[in-house]
């Protein structure tokens, strides 16, 4: 299962999230971020704390940003959505999606490279096999 | 070597030089030790073992000669919560002594450690032939009893920040030593709330130099600064638990 880490970030601090948490996917993830930021609202707001200064920065396993949750998203599920937010989110949702694709591409390519290397690497000690034990 | 190094390498030195017994049996008349003693095998207690099922069958309690094992409440969703915690002061189990065979929660070891453990049939037994062994595990099922009512209360009316305070001090005097090896991911089922909860209040108490809390393994560096941040809960624990030790008798006398 891929590896995610919730970092923290008010305003210039972060508070990076060094154990991280493995979840199926991207959307188990968003909605990791999200319970989390339910439950924050009210720590905060018993310190005396703005929630609206926080937000959640969800990073995969080699540290590259997935997506910026702000705690202030929270609120929208109870408001009535204006269209302006819905397409919003669902933009969210299409590039979050998109750029899952582009890294599952990205390895897959990692992938088939390493492969054809070590075909290549396997041909060539065959080849200087033959021509060690030219009796063989 | 940083402080918390420092702090880390005594913690192992009292680890070390901590008394691999458990404090129930150590209070048990010699006669009752006797009774029981023929049918206690020693055995390892490892992280995630699951001692007994919630509402499965008590076939085996277990004495912890170190570590700790959670009393956990597991909902139908999967969420979990802790309702007690049973150490080296106390066993697992041991409500087959009151004629209950059933246990209630799932008992799981969060922090692996060495134990004493007695088949549920052989440890009734002895408890029949012996008031001292039952009074005394009566005692001690009060205790984990406390423990959940204090900690309902305690869940409902505390912090988060305060309950993790407590939490560590508790596995503290369990476990001896200054640092305590767990994950945030279980720390946070144990106090039923999400991990990145965790890791804000953990941040919190480092930056008050209370605490260190790295890859899995947390420092008590200023130990009374910690008991400044808890709740209540964890002084009326911790005396409830340690009269429920004392001498037979000594709480009439």
């Amino acid at each position: 299962m891929p590896h995610f880490r919730f970092h923290l970030r008010r305003r210039g601090e972060l508070i990076a999230d060094d154990e991280g948490a493995e979840l199926p996917h991207l959307e188990a993830a968003y909605l990791q971020a999200f319970d989390s930021a339910e439950e924050l609202w009210p720590m905060l707001l018993a310190k005396r704390e703005d929630p609206i200064a926080y937000s959640f920065e969800v990073v995969d396993a080699r540290g590259r940003l997935l997506f910026v949750l702000p705690l202030a998203e929270v609120l929208e599920t109870a408001r009535k959505r204006s269209p302006r937010v819905e397409a919003l989110a669902e933009g969210a949702m299409t590039s979050t999606l998109l750029a899952r694709g582009e890294s599952l591409r990205t390895s897959l390519v990692d992938q088939i490279a390493i492969a054809r290397r070590t075909v290549g690497e396997t041909r060539a000690l065959l080849n200087n096999l033959g021509k060690r034990e030219p009796g063989a | 070597m940083s402080d918390a190094d420092r702090m880390i390498d005594r913690g192992a030195a009292a680890r070390l030089a901590q008394p691999r017994t458990n404090r129930l049996l150590d209070r048990l008349h010699p006669e009752d030790l006797a009774r029981l003693k023929p049918h206690l095998k020693p055995m390892e207690m490892r992280r995630g073992d699951v001692l007994h099922e919630a509402r499965g069958a008590i076939g085996r309690v277990y004495f912890p000669l170190g570590g700790m094992v959670s009393l956990i409440a597991v909902m139908q969703t999967g969420e979990m919560i802790e309702t007690a915690a049973i150490g080296r002061d106390g066993a697992v189990g041991a409500a087959v002594a009151s004629d209950l065979w059933r246990s209630f929660s799932q008992a799981v070891v969060q922090i692996p450690g060495p134990a004493l453990q007695i088949g549920a049939a052989d440890f009734v037994h002895a408890c029949r032939a012996s008031p001292g062994l039952t009074a005394l595990m009566s005692r001690h099922q009060a205790v984990v009893l406390l423990q959940a009512q204090q900690n309902s209360a305690c869940h409902a009316l505390h912090s988060i920040e305060m309950r993790l305070a407590r939490w560590m001090l508790q596995a503290q005097d369990m476990l001896g030593g200054s640092t305590i090896e767990l994950t945030q991911e279980s720390l946070a089922q144990m106090l039923g709330v999400q991990r990145t909860s965790v890791s804000l209040c953990a941040h919190a108490l480092q930056r008050q130099g209370l605490i260190d809390y790295a890859r899995g393994r947390i420092a008590i560096l200023d130990r009374a600064g910690l008991e400044h941040c808890a709740c209540e809960c964890y002084a009326t624990i911790r005396s409830e638990t340690e009269e429920a030790l004392a001498p037979l008798g000594a709480a009439a006398m």
